[in-house]
């Protein structure tokens, strides 16, 4: 079964996420993490080969970006898809040559989610 | 509306977002304090930012777009085109607005109109003269009532429905434990004893998830402190202590109003303009000191001021024309007028109302069982000292006969029931034990502690209680009924008897003492002095 991380601060959000992944055919494994501690050892325990990540994510340490150049170094192979609010462009331009694979903006439209997603791991 | 696919989400959204708005207020408060601590700022733009999202996800639009408005002039005062002191008062309404907005959403209402709060914000960055309005329509009423405590994370109604099936089965359990007494099956015995453990724990841990930390009343003061010293031009302080104290919800509300009320009339009637106490050698801020401590039975929290004090005089002198007191009153009874209607406000304001308030406060604190008193120097301040009892007022208890009186025994500290015949605690010295378990426990005969009259019987309802690990048998006459009373505290000649800690109020409207069961442990192990064990 296909692992995906869900990597955002807050509790709502990752709630939300995951009731929608539980569409997701064929079905997927859903973690979740909410600081770069958090993420540092699920990405070790899972190994998920896509992530979900929020770009406003802040830990008061480490950012959303943060996190996206940590994870394109040390997983190459894990997909990551950035969650945005609307009218990030500048920043979701960087997270793309970074190595994101596309952004889905907030509010979430819950089939384009699970295209992007499906997408993603096919 | 909110998208129906996400309401399942709804009570994670409502938590997150008044935490959201709790750390926005917080954030904002000390930072304006400290403008120089660009980490409170940081906090401030992100918990907008991620509540603007959530709000969005949950299609909550107005919230959603509020949010905006307030980043939008978070934006500009980062990049300094606009000054705190200019939005502050503005931003602080929005989260106001905010918290409505959440109110409305959780009972189940349409959201409220944002358009008002959000062009007010946007004018701010239009760096159009802001006058003070009238606030009006929509915003008027939503930002006066405050709000009552109604939920920690746990909705309180489902922790009282919690408590209360507790209740119920502590009482199904002793009509059990009555039953297998007479039935003496030892299966039946030892299923009835288990029962009775989990529900003992079970009730011991719904009682602590009911404790609330006082400090969730006193996290709206510093805000309403700030607010109303802003708007009568004063400078004020307020430190807060103890705030990890914990209480029964049930007595939150209460205290809380009464608080409240204590505090605003500091800061209206005791506490001078920053003139006025620079005239006077004070500092130009006042400082306004809420301190809350406990003892085992009680909390004892303090409002004190360094204002300008009651004036003896003038109370004394309407005290006196109202009949309250006489011309030989001590300074304490002419204080203590202040809690009888006595006001010696020099204009009447809409923002803390007659000197009726303090009556109030006094019955609120009466009402919970605790008392208050006042304190006040002329010139140096003022300081209301309240007594909170904490245990609760309501409690369910065992009805005894002892001799022809009757007794009340709280049923949360009822460990069983038994029943021993006179034989087997005849042989134990002086009826000062009897078994239990694998050993025995000491044995209190309440008709003879009483001195009551008392005739021997061939077999005696026994109810044992627990301190701890500790057991002690208590021999009554009869069991009676158990039944849910309302506890008031003893009146001074009762209190000083020792062994009630109070008296319940049955629905006759009669009252009967409460066995105090801690300090009949005392008595207990006085009498066991032959060195009989208390066995678990």
């Amino acid at each position: 079964m296909n692992k995906v991380l869900i990597i955002d601060d807050s509790g709502f959000m990752r709630s939300v996420l995951k009731d929608i992944l539980s569409g997701c055919t064929p079905p997927v494994e859903v973690h979740e993490a909410h600081n770069m501690e958090t993420v540092r050892q699920q990405l070790k325990k899972v190994q998920p080969s896509l992530v979900l990540l929020d770009i406003v994510m802040d830990d008061n340490e480490h950012e959303g970006v943060d996190i996206l150049k940590e994870i394109k170094d040390l997983y190459p192979g894990t997909k990551v898809i950035m969650l945005s609010s609307v009218g990030q462009v500048a920043v979701i331009e960087e997270c793309i040559k970074l190595g994101a694979v596309c952004y889905i903006e907030k509010p979430f439209d819950k089939s384009k989610v699970l295209d992007q997603v499906n997408k993603c791991l096919a | 509306m909110a998208d129906n696919y996400f309401e399942k989400h709804k009570d994670v959204f409502l938590n997150e977002a008044k935490a959201h708005i709790d750390r926005m207020n917080s954030s904002l408060l000390g930072f304006e304090k400290n403008p120089a601590d660009d980490k409170l700022f940081h906090e401030l733009f992100r918990s907008t930012h991620t509540l603007k999202g959530i709000a969005a996800t949950m299609n909550y639009v107005e919230m959603s777009q509020l949010c905006h408005a307030v980043e939008d002039v978070l934006e500009a005062l980062r990049g300094k085109r606009i000054g705190l002191a200019n939005v502050a008062d503005r931003l602080f309404e929005s989260f106001d607005f905010m918290s409505s907005d959440l109110k409305a959403i959780t009972g189940d209402d349409q959201e409220i109109n944002a358009a008002q709060m959000i062009d007010r914000l946007d004018r701010l960055l239009k760096s159009e003269e802001w006058k003070e309005e009238e606030e009006s329509g929509v915003l008027a009423q939503h930002l006066q009532k405050p709000e009552k405590l109604k939920s920690i994370e746990v909705n309180i109604e489902r922790l009282d429905g919690l408590m209360k099936i507790s209740e119920e089965l502590l009482i199904s359990r002793i009509k059990l434990e009555l039953l297998r007494e007479a039935i003496n099956n030892p299966e039946l015995t030892a299923a009835v004893d288990t029962l009775g453990r989990h529900i003992t724990n079970m009730q011991y841990n719904i009682m602590q998830v009911r404790l609330v930390p006082i400090g969730f009343i006193f996290n709206r003061f510093p805000r309403m402190v700030r607010d109303l010293a802003k708007r009568q031009n004063k400078q004020v302080d307020l430190e807060i202590e103890g705030g990890a104290i914990e209480l029964d919800r049930s007595l939150i509300d209460d205290l809380g109003e009464s608080l409240m009320h204590l505090i605003r009339n500091a800061i209206d009637h005791g506490i001078e303009d920053p003139e006025e106490r620079v005239k006077h050698g004070k500092n130009k801020t006042a400082t306004i000191r809420l301190i809350a401590k406990r003892t085992k039975e009680h909390a004892l929290i303090e409002v004190s001021d360094d204002g300008e004090g009651l004036d003896l005089e003038a109370i004394q002198n309407m005290a006196i024309k109202q009949k309250l007191i006489s011309s030989g009153a001590s300074r304490q009874e002419i204080l203590n007028c202040i809690f009888r209607g006595i006001s010696t406000t020099k204009d009447v304001s809409d923002i803390s109302g007659r000197g009726m308030g303090l009556s109030i406060v006094k019955q609120q604190i009466d009402s919970i069982g605790g008392n208050i008193q006042v304190e006040s120097e002329e010139g140096r301040g003022t300081r209301f000292r309240l007594t909170i009892p904490l245990t609760l007022a309501v409690i369910n208890v065992l009805f005894v006969n002892v001799g022809e009186q009757i007794y009340a025994i709280p049923i949360n500290q009822i460990d069983r029931l038994l029943t021993v015949t006179d034989e087997e605690i005849k042989g134990m010295i002086d009826y000062n034990a009897i078994p239990y378990g694998d050993s025995s426990i000491p044995l209190t005969h309440l008709a003879e502690l009483f001195l009551l009259p008392t005739e021997r019987l061939s077999s005696y309802p026994i109810v044992v209680v627990r301190r701890g690990e500790e057991r002690l048998g208590l021999l009554v006459d009869r069991l009676l009924s158990t039944q849910e009373v309302v506890i008031k505290p003893l009146t001074r000649i009762v209190r000083e008897s020792k062994y009630f800690s109070g008296s319940a109020l049955i629905g006759s409207g009669d009252m009967v003492l409460i066995l105090d069961v801690d300090h009949l442990f005392l008595t207990g192990r006085f009498k066991n002095e032959w060195g009989y064990t208390n066995a678990v």
